[in-house]
């Protein structure tokens, strides 16, 4: 294989690189520029007037003006970063305990009705959140769930995803582990301790990060449910802002992704070898 | 391994944020009695949310007395409602003249639990080598009273004096403080008036002014300026000085200044946040002594502690007087025992109102029955009459609900929440639909017929025959019904009026002068749309056919062209010619002025009420020859009230429905519309408002206009009563017509292109209902 | 008894899941179903009325048909593309932990924050406007997103957002396969084409299903941009289910969202992705 061969594809790969960070770039840019740079820049694309957009990578001089309105000036943000917390990492535990055993029944025992089953939960993983919404409601209605972290956190355990990607991951664990498990004695539950969830963590991680992206980027459901915005979540104070504050609007951007974007980095191997485990069982 | 020592340390401070976050958030979880971010939805559920938990075991609010005022005053002005020497409280009153200006001031304190007049004083204080006419009285911190007045000359000259510590003027030792500082400069025709002024401990002056407020030395000198919002009244300003600071408001938030230097050294985020009709109008501030901050307004009374951020709201304005949108509120005060004060005055200012809080702790924190009020907007006659109808019925609380954010927006996710609710049986008792799909809530049953309260009140007390008629369908069934009306006025000459009567009547008039003022294009393309609402729309039908649909993008873009319309004005254009990027529904944004300097054919306003007749007039006054007239009996309803089928408490919602028509909501005047109740038009017609005045301008123009006079008033209610149709354009069709028509007025695009790209986007908006 | 030993087992194991299943994602499935069979405010049963109704829709026609054609284009241009970037980060095993995680981070980006640099880029005094007037001299001020090119321009979010994570999938895939064939057929005198053809994509057939049913279900979700972007009647061109979801919620008609639901889920059965996957588990036994 040729170097010129190797160079090109990085070339291209760079390129396509680029294509994500560019547009990276000109948010972060644009959450460091003092806010009459911003308006000057990007008045069209906020929607608050029309003027040529004039793109750049550099601000004329760094300003955290927005960072520190958002952070230590609007209370609301830290309210809503906490309710966040409080709606997604109970949400991911609850996914995590109550998924990962169906997930291993579903990989790992056969009984009737179980193909039919695991059907069920693919579909129920494919349908729009909007066409569930009424019927949702009702259900947390006559639960007397509106209005409480809970009516985000207990539909989302359910969420039948994780189950879908834990059970692939759990299939690919290898049937000599558990045998070996076997021969020394140890019972199902051990089994799925001692074997199943070591093996299969990578599979695990996977299903909780993709679990905390979309529970950490949830727009539709607690609008939909919380009707006291004190329990809204940060994800709802991004579409709020766009409007009148300009650089506050980039900054809420840059610090909603920045959680999921740094949990991603840190949980990147286990994820990449959760993903991993879908190829080995092929 | 760098790069993994890299996203170690990223991780770290990853962390420490998120540790933070949460711990600001625990400590604000912790404080749960205190208010978070506070809409003041918010607020008041937790309310509710208490009462429901506990039932009727939480006790203990303050409840609201009404105070005696001085006998003889009951027409009088409120000047001054303070604590003065010694804590006691005083009140200063004056009479009101024709010309606007205050008379005859009088002083009472608050003695052995009645008001005892200090006889006299205004006679003993006032100077004696000018006429003024009093505008304030105030104990500053320096331990002196003071007062200011306004020469009666007609200089318009500001003047502030010093009466001494007992403020009974005596000792006779009154002095003028800083006159220099409010003498006009020669080059002005006017001095400084501010809205407030105040002395602190060391007797350096304070002047309030509009937008900032500027600390003077006691001897006149200029020391700084300190930014802050002004509500928009001549006589009022949010704010107060203590021994080191100066509080007040920015559109931030409640901010403190160091009074050593000017600095700010503290904001903090205002306790509401959901958008009101009224603005930021009328808000009190003071201090509690120990560095804490209360606020009043019409939400209630908050207070902060001293270096928190966080509101508690101590006196629920939706239980009291604060609420009420037909009061202002002029002051605040604590008193000696956790009880506090306020003072309101009436609307225009003839009349007061004093109240008194009493914590009772046997009352309970929320009335046992709970009626919601959901509306898109804040409303002040929805407000209103909540107001009212919780003091008529102690054993409810009346919960109104707002969507829109503070700048007034409403999103499509808004009407999900609350579609969430209808479908499931549930949602607020009362619907206020404005801007909501009414006709699908119609056509799926949600609204209740309503048709036997408004049978009795036609009996009883009677509202428009043709507004009723337009809104009862066919087989005599209510399921809503306009609590207020506007109406597009039209001033002009004959023929220019005459051309405003159809698409092709527009299009042929070809005086050199438009006939329309210059208006960007959306708002261009929305007026034309609403005055011509039967000829594009048929009779309400959303129906927009291809041919009418191609005649209105040429009649606009015809009528563009004449007067200079634009997609968007820079900020030179629109000081140039006194206009507005702001788009409004109706596109009509008022263009009087416009035709008082003949720049169009006829001036078009979209009146609301009385207020927004008053240029209308002046500008008729100058033009002896122009007509005024309705544009083609159209009018606009608004505060469209419906019951949810699915209440619990027909009928009290029903009532409170029959309330917003009640004589005593609807002879209100706020910014919302006219009355629909003709005795309240009869009572409006009926009363003077004399001490009501504006000016506008821009450039070099300028009209000033007086409030209407009985034959004015009753010319604008004889129009009034002469509208035949509503206009009721859907908002997703206009929205569909001002995307789809900006390339053809841009000339960017063929008028057949435009048309066919919203015919077809209507024709799918059709399809999908059926 | 061991049998009944291993029931309890299974039921222990898939119980938790089971019982909220049930209750929070099968009973409001259920209600949508018995929805479809209902009118509006679910008073009286209509039978097939809701049905025919929603069949015979010009507007569902629409969205259906323009669903289709995304689902057409962007789909194929997704897993190619993504495999693509998967080979070549494969191979470029110096830059391969960069490159990985640049290329998934747009799927941590909320929404609304990458509309505003999409508007910056599309908007008509956008960046790509000023780029072709430079390049052309002409004056650019198309609106990009309100025009036909809308379609265009969601196909590049949607592929822009799911690339990262797809290409992970294959990546997976491609290590999974054993250095010892690519040997064996250096040896034969393969070159890297014929081993492309022979090798690499045979054995990357298995991930190719997870890879699209997964790419469909985030098509559902392209709706969040789209709505952001181009409002809630756009161009025809990318009015899509979602878009007749959002709209028919807004005017109560849910009896017909139902309808549409129960029609995914017969369409979802019947492409075959499903009973494929259904099928797979089955096999192991």
């Amino acid at each position: 294989m040729g170097r010129k061969a190797r160079k090109r594809e990085t070339v291209i790969l760079v390129l396509v690189s680029l294509l994500v960070w560019l547009p990276l770039l000109l948010m972060l840019t644009a959450s460091l520029m003092p806010e009459d740079e911003l308006l000057w820049r990007y008045l069209s694309p906020l929607g608050i007037g029309k003027a040529p957009v004039r793109v750049t990578l550099l601000p004329s001089y760094l300003s955290l003006e927005a960072f520190i309105e958002l952070l230590f000036r609007s209370p609301g943000f830290f309210v809503m970063f906490w309710n966040s917390c409080i709606q997604t990492f109970p949400l991911l535990l609850g996914q995590l305990l109550v998924g990962a055993p169906a997930a291993w029944a579903f990989a790992r025992f056969s009984f009737p009705g179980r193909r039919w089953l695991f059907g069920l939960y693919i579909l129920l993983m494919v349908l729009p959140f909007q066409v569930m919404q009424v019927s949702n409601y009702l259900v947390l209605y006559r639960l007397g769930l509106l209005d409480s972290h809970l009516a985000l956190i207990l539909p989302g355990i359910w969420s039948t995803f994780p189950v879908f990607i834990m059970t692939r991951s759990f299939e690919a664990v290898p049937k000599a582990f558990l045998e070996a498990a076997y021969l020394d004695g140890a019972g199902e539950l051990k089994a799925f301790f001692l074997v199943g969830i070591p093996t299969g963590y990578p599979g695990i991680v996977t299903a909780l990060v993709l679990g905390f992206i979309d529970a950490w980027n949830a727009l539709e459901q607690p609008i939909a449910y919380l009707k006291d915005m004190r329990r809204w979540p940060l994800s709802l104070y991004l579409p709020d802002i766009v409007q009148d504050k300009a650089a506050v609007a980039f900054v809420a951007g840059m610090v909603v992704m920045m959680p999921p974007v740094l949990l991603y980095l840190n949980g990147e191997s286990e994820l990449e070898q959760g993903v991993v485990a879908f190829g080995v069982k092929e | 391994m760098r790069e993994s020592k890299i996203r170690y340390l990223v991780s770290i401070g990853m962390a420490i944020l998120l540790m933070v976050g949460a711990l600001a958030g625990c400590v604000k979880d912790e404080k749960s009695n205190e208010m978070d971010i506070s809409t003041d939805d918010g607020i008041r559920e937790e309310h509710l949310t208490d009462k429901e938990d506990e039932s009727k075991t939480a006790l203990g609010r303050y409840v609201e007395h009404e105070m005696s005022i001085p006998e003889g005053t009951e027409e009088d002005s409120l000047v001054a409602f303070f604590r003065g020497q010694e804590g006691i409280l005083e009140l200063y009153t004056a009479a009101r003249r024709e010309t606007g200006e205050l008379k005859d001031a009088k002083r009472f304190l608050w003695k052995d639990e009645g008001w005892q007049q200090d006889e006299g004083w205004w006679e003993r204080v006032k100077p004696q080598d000018l006429a003024v006419t009093i505008r304030n009285v105030f104990y500053g911190l320096d331990g002196n009273y003071y007062f200011s007045a306004m020469s009666a000359e007609g200089d318009y000259i500001y003047h502030l004096y010093q009466i001494g510590s007992d403020g009974s003027g005596v000792s006779g030792n009154i002095v003028e403080r800083i006159p220099e500082v409010f003498t006009p400069d020669p080059k002005k025709d006017y001095g400084i008036i501010p809205p407030k002024v105040e002395v602190g401990v060391d007797g350096n002056i304070l002047i309030h002014g509009f937008g900032d407020a500027v600390w003077y030395r006691p001897d006149g000198k200029r020391m700084f300026a300190m930014e802050k919002s002004w509500g928009g009244m001549s006589e009022f300003s949010t704010g107060y000085l203590t021994a080191e600071e100066f509080v007040t408001t920015t559109e931030k938030g409640v901010i403190r200044y160091r009074l050593a230097d000017g600095l700010a050294i503290e904001t903090i985020p205002s306790a509401y946040e959901a958008g009101s009709e009224n603005g930021d109008e009328g808000m009190v501030l003071f201090g509690d002594g120990k560095g804490g901050i209360y606020s009043a307004d019409e939400h209630g009374l908050a207070h902060v502690n001293a270096g928190g951020s966080l509101w508690e709201l101590v006196i629920d304005g939706s239980l009291s007087t604060l609420g009420m949108r037909n009061v202002f509120l002029r002051e605040f005060l604590a008193g000696d025992d956790e009880d506090y004060y306020g003072a309101f005055s009436k609307n225009g200012g003839k009349g007061f109102l004093l109240y008194h809080y009493v914590y009772d702790a046997k009352m309970p924190v929320a009335p046992p029955v709970k009626l919601t009020v959901y509306g898109l907007r804040d409303n002040s006659t929805v407000r209103q009459t909540a107001a009212l109808f919780q003091q008529a019925h102690p054993e409810v609380l009346v919960e109104v609900l707002t969507s829109a954010d503070a700048n007034g927006n409403v999103s499509e996710d808004m009407i999900r929440a609350l579609n969430t609710e209808l479908l499931g049986g549930t949602g607020a008792d009362v619907l206020i639909l404005d801007d909501l799909p009414v006709k699908s809530y119609q056509e799926k049953g949600i609204l209740l017929d309503m048709r036997d309260i408004f049978i009795r009140l036609q009996r009883e007390n009677p509202m428009m025959e043709q507004v009723l008629k337009n809104f009862t369908e066919e087989d005599g069934a209510i399921y809503q019904m306009p609590a207020r009306i506007a109406m597009p006025l039209a001033i002009g000459e004959e023929s220019a009026l005459q051309a405003l009567a159809g698409l092709d009547e527009m299009a042929d008039y070809q005086e050199p002068i438009p006939l329309l003022a210059v208006a960007n294009y959306e708002n261009l393309l929305r007026e034309v749309a609403n005055l011509q609402y039967p000829e594009l729309f048929g009779n309400g039908e959303t129906d927009l056919t291809e041919t009418t649909g191609k005649k209105y993008l040429e009649t606009v873009k015809l009528l563009g062209e004449r007067n200079g319309a634009k997609s968007m004005f820079t900020e030179e254009e629109m000081e140039r010619f006194g206009i507005s990027n702001h788009v409004v529904q109706t596109g009509i944004l008022g263009s009087n002025i416009h035709f008082d300097q003949n720049l169009s054919g006829c001036g078009i306003e979209e009146l609301r009420g009385l207020h927004d007749a008053m240029v209308l007039l002046a500008v008729q006054k100058k033009h002896p020859e122009s007509l005024v007239t309705t544009v083609k009996q159209l009018y606009f309803p608004r505060v469209l009230a419906g019951v949810n089928q699915a209440t619990k408490h027909p009928e009290l919602a029903k009532e409170f429905v029959a309330s917003l028509f009640s004589t005593e909501v609807q002879q209100e005047e706020f910014l919302d519309g006219f009355p629909v109740n003709l005795a309240a038009q009869q009572i409006i017609c009926e009363r003077d408002n004399d001490n009501y005045s504006i000016g506008i301008g821009y450039g070099d123009y300028h009209i000033s206009a007086n409030w209407p006079n009985r034959q004015e008033r009753e010319k604008i209610y004889e129009q009034l009563r002469k509208v035949e149709t509503p206009v009721q354009i859907d908002e997703i069709v206009m929205r569909m017509i001002v995307d789809g028509a900006e390339n053809y007025l841009n000339g960017k695009e063929t008028v057949d292109q435009a048309v066919h790209a919203i015919h077809s986007r209507i024709t799918l908006y059709q399809a999908e209902q059926e | 008894m061991a049998q009944n030993r291993k029931r309890m087992l299974i039921g222990l194991f898939l119980a938790p899941s089971l019982c909220g299943v049930l209750v929070f994602q099968l009973l409001p499935f259920v209600d949508v179903w018995h929805r479809s069979f209902l009118d509006a405010m679910g008073r009286s049963f209509v039978g097939m009325e809701n049905y025919k109704m929603v069949w015979g829709n010009e507007a569902f026609r629409m969205a259906t048909r323009n669903t289709l054609h995304f689902l057409a284009v962007a789909i194929p241009m997704l897993v190619a593309g993504s495999l693509v970037l998967a080979l070549l980060v494969y191979r470029s095993r110096a830059g391969q932990h960069i490159f990985k995680s640049s290329l998934v981070l747009p799927m941590a980006i909320p929404a609304a924050a990458m509309v505003l640099v999409w508007r910056i880029l599309f908007c008509p005094d956008g960046f790509l406007n000023q780029i072709l007037t430079q390049m052309t001299g002409e004056v650019w001020e198309i609106d990009w997103v309100h025009k036909t090119t809308a379609f265009p321009i969601l196909v590049i979010t949607y592929l822009w957002k799911n690339s990262g994570y797809n290409m992970m999938l294959w990546l997976a895939g491609l290590s999974a396969i054993p250095e010892s064939l690519y040997d064996a057929a250096q040896v034969d005198g393969a070159g890297e084409l014929t081993q492309l053809c022979y090798i690499t994509l045979p054995c990357l057939r298995g991930t190719m299903g997870l890879v699209f049913v997964l790419s469909v279900v985030n098509c559902f979700r392209v709706y969040r941009e789209a709505y952001l972007l181009a409002g809630s009647y756009p161009d025809l061109s990318i009015y899509m289910i979602p878009h007749l979801f959002s709209h028919w919620f807004l005017t109560l008609d849910i009896q017909k969202m139902s309808t549409t639901a129960v029609f995914l889920v017969l369409a979802a059965i019947a492409v075959g992705g499903f009973p494929m996957y259904m099928g797979r588990i089955g096999r192991r036994e």
